[in-house]
């Protein structure tokens, strides 16, 4: 006998005999009543998630995209320009005025200009000016350790911080994308 | 195999048809790869969760049924990796005693363990062929190769589950696993 014999044999047994075997394994078993994926991809996780399984990945960019075009329009409005690089620019504004406003609040100078990205000698040579001695401008540090009166300095940064915060905001809604 | 185009995908009606009418075929394809029914039946519902993930993206110009088995036959290659690991893992911890026999191994049949200790996609390729009917096509689809490839693939399996099954013929019958034939 061949072996071509042997195999053409062989694969008739295995023909006959496998779907035995497999269904041997098989047994009388019962479908599942609930198949996972139901509880898995509707139930458990809510009818959102099926919706935002069913955008798929350009659905959940879209949606992102919207929502920073959100956060942007808020900015937008808190300034009053679209232009985002103005933002900024209108935060160390509002800081800057805010110094002017209370005097003695020079180290909130020094913790506005970074926070702004902004370079720090513009804000600090205009205080500076306003100084009487010019000290304050040129080491804020050792200016914070003499003014004893810094409860009017939060206060100052506090009404400063809306034009930061809605800069800040497109961070913030960038959390609700990995959900999606 | 389900005629592909009564599905619409992205269809949760749909889908529920096809679990219904594909359910005993993906899971008897994997008791045929897997160790036992326990394991089989858990990566059948897993890959059917993979695929309702999937659905939405399925394209219909691919055998929905072999598209089904793809996702079946990854989630049980994972699974054996994980049980070879465990494996290895036990046999550390025996530290050289004796492994205790699994009581569900005697019950099975002899061709149904030879086959599990094929490479899955062997094993899957001739479940897919033998007990499915599967064409070329449908089981290049099933394992991810160019259909040219399959007839190959399925020939190196149904050698090495000849060899494995020790079959002879010395006497005009075939043998399996060495026991002389009665007839």
């Amino acid at each position: 006998m061949t072996g071509g014999d042997r195999a053409g044999e062989f694969e008739r047994w295995l023909d006959r005999e496998l779907g035995r075997a497999v269904a041997t394994g098989l047994g009388a078993g019962e479908r599942p009543v609930r198949p996972a994926y139901l509880d898995a991809a509707r139930g458990k996780t809510g009818p959102l998630a099926g919706v935002l399984a069913g955008l798929g990945v350009k659905g959940a960019a879209a949606i992102g995209a919207a929502a920073l075009a959100l956060a942007g329009g808020g900015a937008a409005l808190a300034t009053g320009s679209p232009n985002p690089l103005a933002w900024g620019q209108q935060a160390v504004q509002a800081v800057v005025a805010r110094q002017h406003v209370a005097p003695t609040a020079v180290p909130g100078a020094g913790a506005g200009g970074p926070a702004t990205g902004r370079p720090q000698p513009e804000p600090s040579a205009r205080h500076a000016s306003d100084a009487p001695d010019g000290a304050a401008g040129a080491h804020p540090g050792k200016a914070k350790s003499h003014d004893a009166p810094r409860e009017t300095v939060p206060a100052a940064d506090a009404t400063s911080v809306p034009p930061g915060r809605s800069g800040a905001a497109p961070g913030h809604q960038r959390d609700p994308s990995p959900t999606s | 195999m389900p005629r592909q185009r009564e599905y619409r995908p992205g269809s949760a009606e749909d889908f529920d048809r096809l679990y219904e009418a594909t359910y005993s075929r993906l899971l008897g394809t994997l008791i045929a790869v897997l160790r036992d029914r326990a394991a089989a039946e858990d990566c059948v519902q897993e890959a059917y969760l993979r695929a309702y993930q999937a659905w939405s993206r399925w394209q219909p110009d691919a055998p929905v049924e072999a598209w089904l088995h793809r996702i079946a036959i990854n989630v049980a290659i994972s699974h054996r990796r994980r049980e070879r690991l465990r494996e290895a893992g036990e046999v550390i911890r025996r530290l050289g005693l004796p492994a205790e026999p699994d009581p569900t191994e005697a019950a099975t049949p002899e061709l149904l363990r030879e086959l599990r200790a094929l490479p899955a996609k062997q094993a899957a390729a001739l479940v897919l062929r033998y007990v499915h009917g599967y064409s070329n096509r449908e089981i290049g689809h099933a394992l991810g190769v160019p259909e040219r490839t399959v007839a190959s693939r399925l020939a190196a399996a149904r050698s090495r589950l000849q060899s494995r099954l020790g079959w002879m013929r010395p006497a005009g019958t075939w043998v399996p696993g060495g026991v002389p034939s009665d007839k």
